[in-house]
C-alpha cells in the first residue's frame, strides 16, 4: 500500500501543500502577464543550489537566496523597461542559466545537482519538510491577507496606486513570496517544471471560472487534481513524480480546451460565481 | 473656488518640450474638455495632475494642496485611455472590479461590509449596469466596459473625474449615452469633470468650456463654444 511508506506520505503532504500555494502565486503572475517569471526564477535557483553543494550548505537555502536576489533584480529591470517587462525575465533567465551552468562544473556530486532539475519529491529530508510547511503557511496567510491588493495590482497597477493600494510594498512582499515558493517547489517538483506548476492550473481555471475568486479556488483545485493522481501514477508506473504531475495538468488542460470547443461545451456556461 | 490650479507648468521628456507654460484653473462643479492633436500632451497633462509624472517646473495645486497628495486619491476618479481594451480576458466579475476601488474605505482586514455592497450596487445603478454585476467584465461590449470603468470610479464618491479619451473604441450610440451620463453626473451630483478627448464636436456640446492644447504644448481657452 502506497501510504505504508514514510517517503510517500511526505511526498503527498508536500505535493498537496505546494498544490495550494503555487497556484496562488501563479494566478497573480499569470494575470500580470509575467508567466515566464517562474521559469526564470527556477533556473536561477539552480545557481543557488550549485553554490550550496559547492560550499556545503543546504542547497534549498542557496536556492531561496538566489531566487530572492533574482526576483528583485527582475523587478528593478522591469522598472527600466516599463513597456517591455518581459525583457527582465529573459535577462535574468539567461544570467541564471549561465551562472548555474558554470557553477555546476564545480559541483562534486552531479547526481545531487541533477535531482534539482527534475525534483525529488519522494526524497524530502526532515529539514525540507519543515521548510515546505513553514513557507506554505507564510505564503497562504500573506496571500489571503493581501488578496484585495494583489487583485487590484494584477488588474491595473496604476489604478491600484490611485485607489490607495501601497503598490511598492505589496510588490516587494509578493516578490519575496514568489522567490521562496519557487525555491521550495524547484526542490520538490524540479526547477525545469516549476513554471508549469505555476501556470497550467491557472490556465485551466481561467477556462472555467468567471470571477477572480473562483479562478484562484479553481486553480488550487486543478493543482490538487494534477498532484494527487500524478503521485499515484508515478508510484505505481515508476515515473518521475514532477514530470508526471505536470503532464497530468497539461493533459487536463488539453481536454478542457477540446471540450470547450465541442458542441456540448459551447452550450455550458462558465461556472457561476 | 478652484479644485485644480496649474501655474506656469512645463514638462519635457528626453530634452524635448512636451508642455509649455500651462496655466489652468478648474472650479468645483466645472466640466472642462481638453482637445488637441495627437502627441500634443493631453494624456501627459492628466498624468502630471495625478502625480504619475513630475513637472519640469511650475506648480499644480489639487484640492488646495501642492501636488497630488496620496490621501486625496480617493477624491479623484481617473479613467485612463483605452482602459476597457486591456481587461478583455481578465477573469473578474463586474462587481469585483467596482468593489476593488473601495480599497481605501475598507478596514484593516479589508472585508467589505454591507454598506460597501450597497455602494457598489448604487454605482452600477448610476451607470445603468446593475444587471451585469455577476458577469465577467470581458463578456461586455466596449461601451458597457467603459460604463463599468465609470462605475468603478464613482463607487469611491470622487469629487473630480479625470477622463482620458473615455469614448475611444466604442460605437457612436454608446459614446452619446456616455456623454449624457457625464452631463448628468456633473449637473445632478456636482462632480467636477476634466476630460481629454478627440471628439471635438461632442465635447463642445457636452462640456461647459473647452481648452485647446496646441502642437507647441500650449493650452488656450477655445472660445468657439
Amino acid at each position: 500500500m502506497i501510504f505504508e511508506y514514510e517517503f510517500m506520505r511526505r511526498a503527498f503532504l508536500v505535493g498537496i501543500l505546494l498544490a495550494v500555494i503555487v497556484p496562488c502565486i501563479g494566478t497573480v503572475i499569470v494575470l500580470k502577464r509575467l508567466s515566464m517569471v517562474g521559469d526564470a526564477l527556477s533556473h536561477t535557483s539552480l545557481a543557488g543550489v550549485a553554490l550550496g553543494l559547492i560550499f556545503n550548505f543546504n542547497p534549498v537555502l542557496g536556492a531561496v537566496a538566489a531566487c530572492t536576489l533574482a526576483a528583485f533584480a527582475m523587478e528593478g529591470i522591469r522598472k527600466k523597461f516599463p513597456q517591455y517587462s518581459e525583457i527582465s525575465i529573459a535577462i535574468i533567465m539567461s544570467a541564471g542559466i549561465g551562472l548555474a551552468g558554470i557553477l555546476s562544473g564545480f559541483v562534486q556530486n552531479a547526481q545531487s545537482f541533477n535531482s534539482f532539475l527534475f525534483g525529488s519529491i519522494v526524497a524530502i529530508s526532515d529539514f525540507e519538510l519543515d521548510l515546505v510547511i513553514i513557507i506554505s503557511v507564510i505564503v497562504l496567510l500573506s496571500f489571503v491577507f493581501l488578496y484585495r491588493e494583489l487583485f487590484y495590482i494584477s488588474f491595473d497597477e496604476q489604478l491600484a496606486r490611485l485607489a490607495g493600494v501601497p503598490v511598492r510594498t505589496v510588490n516587494f512582499i509578493f516578490t519575496v513570496l514568489t522567490a521562496i515558493t519557487v525555491s521550495v517547489a524547484a526542490r520538490t517538483v524540479g526547477a525545469l517544471i516549476v513554471s508549469s506548476m505555476m501556470v497550467v492550473p491557472v490556465a485551466c481555471a481561467m477556462q472555467v471560472a468567471k470571477s477572480y475568486k473562483k479562478t484562484v479556488l479553481c486553480a488550487i483545485g486543478f493543482a490538487l487534481v494534477f498532484t494527487v493522481p500524478g503521485l499515484f501514477i508515478s508510484y505505481y508506473v515508476g515515473l518521475k513524480p514532477g514530470g508526471t504531475i505536470v503532464l497530468c495538468g497539461v493533459l487536463i488542460l488539453v481536454l478542457i480546451l477540446i471540450f470547450k470547443n465541442s458542441s456540448v461545451g459551447k452550450r455550458i456556461p462558465r461556472l457561476r460565481q | 473656488m478652484n479644485v485644480l490650479e496649474i501655474q506656469d507648468l512645463y514638462f519635457s521628456y528626453n530634452r524635448e518640450n512636451v508642455l509649455s507654460q500651462i496655466n489652468l484653473s478648474v472650479e468645483y462643479g466645472d466640466y472642462a474638455g481638453i482637445i488637441g492633436s495627437n502627441g500634443a500632451g493631453k494624456s501627459t497633462l492628466l498624468k502630471l495632475i495625478l502625480g504619475v509624472l513630475k513637472p519640469s517646473s511650475g506648480t499644480i495645486r489639487l484640492f488646495g494642496k501642492d501636488g497630488c497628495d496620496p490621501r486625496d486619491f480617493r477624491k479623484i476618479g481617473y479613467i485612463p485611455q483605452n482602459s476597457a481594451a486591456f481587461f478583455g480576458g481578465f477573469p473578474a466579475t463586474v462587481e469585483e472590479v467596482v468593489k476593488a476601488n473601495l480599497y481605501s474605505q475598507l478596514g484593516f482586514l479589508r472585508l467589505p461590509a454591507k454598506k460597501h455592497k450597497v455602494l457598489v450596487q448604487q454605482a452600477l445603478e448610476t451607470v445603468g449596469m446593475q444587471d451585469c454585476a455577476k458577469r465577467r467584465i470581458g463578456e461586455l461590449s466596449g461601451g458597457q466596459q467603459q460604463r463599468i470603468m465609470l462605475a468603478r470610479v464613482l463607487v469611491a464618491q470622487p469629487q473630480i473625474l479625470l477622463l482620458d479619451e473615455p469614448v475611444t473604441g466604442i460605437d457612436a450610440q454608446a459614446a452619446k449615452s456616455l456623454y449624457a451620463l457625464l452631463e448628468q453626473l456633473n449637473a445632478e451630483q456636482g462632480i467636477t469633470i476634466l476630460m481629454v478627448t478627440h471628439d471635438v464636436e461632442r465635447a463642445f456640446r457636452s462640456a461647459k468650456h473647452i481648452l485647446h492644447l496646441n502642437s507647441s504644448g500650449v493650452l488656450e481657452e477655445d472660445h468657439d463654444i
